[in-house]
């Protein structure tokens, strides 16, 4: 009589019939184009969304890393504004309300959901958007430094202009000493470094300077510190500096930033435009 | 017993040529995408007999699904098909098993067990074989229609000269 009950009598016939159909799978994904890409297809599809999942999951575990960063953030803050409070001759309470009045800048923390920092030109991806208050055209600025100008805002995302991109220019100057120029990146690929221009040849420049944001373009608020000069040097033939800035802010690792809406922007704007157009 | 091993590895060298030489080419295509292959050669592992060991059933099959394969330039597909449909082997001879069981020496074939029993065993494992191979050969269960339709169609010729074949050869074992 036959073995009635099992398709697999013995161990070694399931053994033998899982190696023949694994090596008819392995012949067929290697020998044959269209199910190669299909197979290597899903792999990526697959192993894609379990690298995401897995990258939710690790930031779960830098919740206190990033939480004692932005606690850090948060009392230097508040250190700031007592200083500014006491140089003033005002109580706090009395400060929060002067700065409700005149108030200049506000900010929308957000969080950043994507990063490319390998490319010639590079864009970050926020996961807020028109519903938080974020317009075209405002600068975006991370703990230490600024990140980039939004781009393209729908409802609920906002595309970023990095640093890290040929179109982006930003106004610095060099901190004290008031001189200013653009910090631009030059797209050789290191994102530890970007270039400021147009500082004339006369100035007298030390590495180790320090520069800030300058204040004259709408973007971004004056005074953020962007990063110290390593190394300067005059092309032939031009008339200004080539400084390069080693910039505090790694870009490599933002999660967090805020993007500055300026209640002048439209006010100056339209200035400008009659002024232009006069 | 040596009439059986004679017949067995007459049938296998037959209907591997058959298959190879003249049904890999005919390649039928009225339908567009749906085109219809011809496989036959499931019967030779399908007709040994049922002593045969279980792990040279599977030997076989795949050694067949190979050699078509390689013929028709599809690695893979044919002898993961016939080492499957050698696994379902035994369910289907256990769901049609007749009231006095089987005899061991003897094999599947059309002249033993008559036509009814012998066109549910035949046409339920080429199904098998042919689902299969259809469906490694789209490879994605996307487009599990046309894996349907090719199968379907592809099962019903197949099966058309599967019985011609046993009919005209219809050997005891």
């Amino acid at each position: 009589m036959l073995p009635r009950s099992k398709v697999f009598s013995e161990l070694g016939n399931l053994i033998l019939f899982l190696v023949l159909e694994g090596i008819s799978f392995y012949l067929i994904i290697s020998y044959n184009d269209a199910q190669a890409k299909i197979y290597h297809n899903s792999i990526n599809l697959i192993s894609g969304s379990i690298t995401n999942q897995a990258a939710d999951i690790r930031s779960y575990f830098s919740l206190k890393e990033q939480n004692t960063s932005l606690q850090n953030e948060n009392a230097k803050l508040k250190a700031r504004l007592f200083n500014l409070a006491e140089k003033e001759g005002l109580k706090s309470e009395d400060l929060n309300l002067k700065l409700q009045e005149n108030q200049l800048f506000n900010l929308v923390a957000v969080k950043v959901i994507n990063n490319s920092i390998s490319l010639r030109n590079n864009f970050l991806s926020l996961n807020k958007g028109e519903k938080a208050g974020v317009r075209e055209n405002q600068g975006v600025i991370g703990e230490n430094g600024i990140i980039g100008i939004t781009k393209a805002v729908n409802e609920n995302y906002t595309t970023v202009l990095s640093i890290f991109n040929s179109q982006t220019k930003i106004s610095a100057r060099i901190k004290e000493k008031g001189y200013f120029g653009s910090l631009v990146w030059k797209n050789d690929g290191d994102v530890r470094y970007m270039t400021l221009e147009d500082i004339p040849k006369h100035v007298p420049i030390r590495l180790g300077d320090k520069v800030e944001t300058s204040g004259y373009s709408t973007l971004f608020p004056g005074g953020i510190l962007l990063g110290k000069i390593v190394n300067k040097r005059i092309p032939p033939g031009s008339s200004t500096y080539e400084l390069k800035v080693k910039l505090y802010q790694d870009m490599t690792k933002i999660k967090y930033a805020y993007v500055v809406i300026n209640f002048e922007t439209p006010a100056l704007d339209s200035l400008y435009l009659q002024t232009k157009s006069q | 017993m040596n009439l059986a091993l004679l017949n067995n590895s007459i049938r296998i060298v037959l209907l591997l040529l058959l298959q190879v030489i003249i049904f890999n080419q005919l390649r039928l295509g009225p339908l567009g995408p749906y085109y219809i292959d011809i496989i036959v050669f499931p019967l030779a592992y399908l007709l040994l007999p049922f002593r045969t060991p279980r792990e040279f059933q599977f030997l076989l099959a795949f050694g067949m699904g190979l050699f078509v394969d390689l013929a028709m330039q599809s690695p893979g597909l044919h002898s993961g098909a016939s080492v499957f449909t050698m696994a379902i082997r035994p369910i289907i001879l256990r769901l049609l098993e007749p009231r006095g069981g089987y005899d061991k020496l003897h094999s599947p074939t059309l002249k033993r067990f008559k036509l009814p029993w012998f066109a549910s065993y035949m046409s339920v494992l080429s199904l098998v074989h042919i689902l299969f191979y259809f469906s490694m050969e789209v490879f994605t269960p996307l487009f599990f229609g046309v894996i349907l339709i090719k199968t379907l169609l592809s099962w019903f010729v197949s099966n058309l000269f599967i019985f011609l074949i046993m009919i005209i050869l219809n050997p005891l074992d």
